[in-house]
């Protein structure tokens, strides 16, 4: 019976006192609020170091797009260049101002393309003049996008027109720049 | 709390701690795949768009020089992976379509004229010729990787010509052609490509496309009926313009004595002319007969062109 009543009087911990039951669970309850707080802040910790792996991520991202991006950009300006370098000498040998003769850019043939839309044969520039350095100075605007230019590339030329000596007409030529912006 | 409570509690953080790792990890593999194709699709892009920018780059000076009846480059222009080349042309630009890794990109080409099919394969070979309506108008350039047989009473000038280019594509035979180059015919309608050279008629795919000169009978040869229908009109606009800056030019030099006033007459039917032909392309042979007699004005004195 007395065993009955002291196994009764215990409780699931084996403590035969209520009150010293009471005051462990008293005693526990800041325990289990500090085993919470230890899972929050297990749980932080491994937010804060998700969130600093991803930063860096982000961040090494970022570097490699910004690699990426000067790459693509230097390309680009590599493109153009070489597209303004072969559209200048290629504008040296057009048909609409090409000396009939010899080798050369007729500024008659210069002036008489004022007022013509010539855009398509210079397509990817924003500028292409003529400036005559000797014995001429003269400066001549074939095309003008309106756009100013970053850059320019210039290619010395024969500039000339047909002059009427009296007897017969003769090419008078001037040296100059053909000049390209981009 | 019992020991099975803090089991139980820290089984839990460490279930979620598992759940957690597990989602984030899932999200940062989904990340790194997404970004990863992301990067294959654009470097595929660039390549292409660079494939693209750098073919219109090397036409350049096929467009510029020239000035011998025509040019051929010796070696082929090699691409880094088989590319397909697509051609179509709108009012005045023309578009080419590089497909290449699974994708296409596109470029507008300006101030060119590139007869072709839709090409496929790694080497391309290119050669130009001037089109002269009676002055030079601009190169025809003409892209083709594929092999070109003459047979049949090739006119002598043209299997001349041929032999001079040494190009590997393009033969002429008198006795049979490969079975793998496309035939083109000159005397008989039994090949791949028919040229009737007196009437100026070059037929191919169930069309017959007119021409007049050299340089626009092999761009019929070479390239697409649509390829060539479009870029024949954007020629005929540039030789309109080209037309009005050398009336101008004319007037220019009547100031400074040079009479041209006859070149400029014909030059003003040359004009009339090439209003027919874009109306009806049929009409070219006397857009032909027109610059003929645009020629026999130009005064050797004082030239206009």
């Amino acid at each position: 019976m007395e065993n009955k009543n002291s196994t009764l009087m215990r409780n699931k911990w084996g403590n035969h006192n209520t009150s010293k039951r009471q005051g462990f669970l008293a005693c526990q309850k800041p325990g289990r609020t500090n085993l919470n707080k230890r899972g929050q802040l297990k749980t932080q910790e491994l937010a804060f170091v998700v969130l600093a792996i991803t930063l860096l991520a982000v961040l090494a991202f970022l570097f490699y797009l910004r690699m990426q991006l000067s790459q693509l950009q230097e390309t680009s300006q590599q493109l153009n260049e070489q597209r303004a370098i072969s559209l200048r000498d290629k504008i040296v040998n057009l048909p609409e101002f090409k000396c009939s003769v010899t080798d050369c850019m007729d500024k008659d043939k210069v002036l008489s393309s004022e007022g013509k839309d010539l855009s398509n044969l210079f397509h990817g520039l924003n500028n292409v003049k003529i400036i005559e350095i000797y014995p001429g100075d003269e400066k001549l605007t074939l095309y003008d996008s309106g756009k100013p230019s970053n850059a320019s590339y210039s290619t010395f030329i024969d500039s000339c027109s047909q002059e009427n000596l009296g007897d017969r007409f003769k090419y008078n030529c001037s040296v100059a720049l053909l000049e390209v912006g981009i | 709390m019992s020991k099975t409570g803090v089991l139980s509690m820290n089984k839990r953080g460490q279930d979620f701690a598992l759940i957690f790792s597990i989602v984030v990890g899932a999200l940062i593999i989904i990340m790194g795949f997404y970004t990863a194709s992301n990067f294959i699709q654009i470097s595929n892009l660039r390549q292409r768009a660079e494939i693209a920018n750098r073919l219109d780059i090397v036409l350049n000076p096929f467009s510029s020089l020239g000035e011998n009846p025509s040019l051929a480059l010796g070696k082929p222009i090699e691409m880094p992976e088989n590319i397909a080349l697509n051609f179509s042309c709108s009012g005045d630009s023309q578009k080419i379509k590089v497909t290449a890794n699974g994708g296409t990109s596109s470029y507008e080409s300006y101030g060119k004229y590139i007869f072709s099919e839709n090409l496929m394969g790694k080497k391309f070979y290119i050669f130009s010729k001037p089109l002269e309506m009676p002055w030079k108008v601009d190169n025809l350039m003409y892209l083709i990787s594929k092999e070109y047989c003459f047979i049949n009473d090739v006119p002598k000038e043209i299997e001349q010509e041929i032999r001079t280019l040494k190009s590997d594509k393009l033969t002429v035979s008198s006795t049979g052609c490969p079975d793998s180059s496309t035939t083109v015919c000159f005397g008989s309608r039994q090949c791949d490509i028919n040229v009737d050279y007196g009437n100026g008629i070059v037929e191919k795919q169930n069309a017959e496309i007119p021409f007049a000169g050299d340089a626009l009978m092999y761009a019929a040869i070479f390239s697409s009926p649509e390829v060539y229908s479009c870029n024949l009109q954007r020629l005929l606009s540039r030789l309109d313009v080209q037309s009005d800056i050398y009336i101008n030019d004319c007037q220019r030099l009547a100031l400074k004595g040079c009479d041209n006033s006859a070149l400029e007459q014909s030059i003003n039917v040359l004009k009339e002319n090439l209003g027919y032909v874009l109306a009806d392309p049929m009409t070219i042979s006397d857009l032909k007969n027109a610059a003929d007699d645009v020629q026999s004005k130009n005064r050797i004195a004082c030239p206009v062109f």
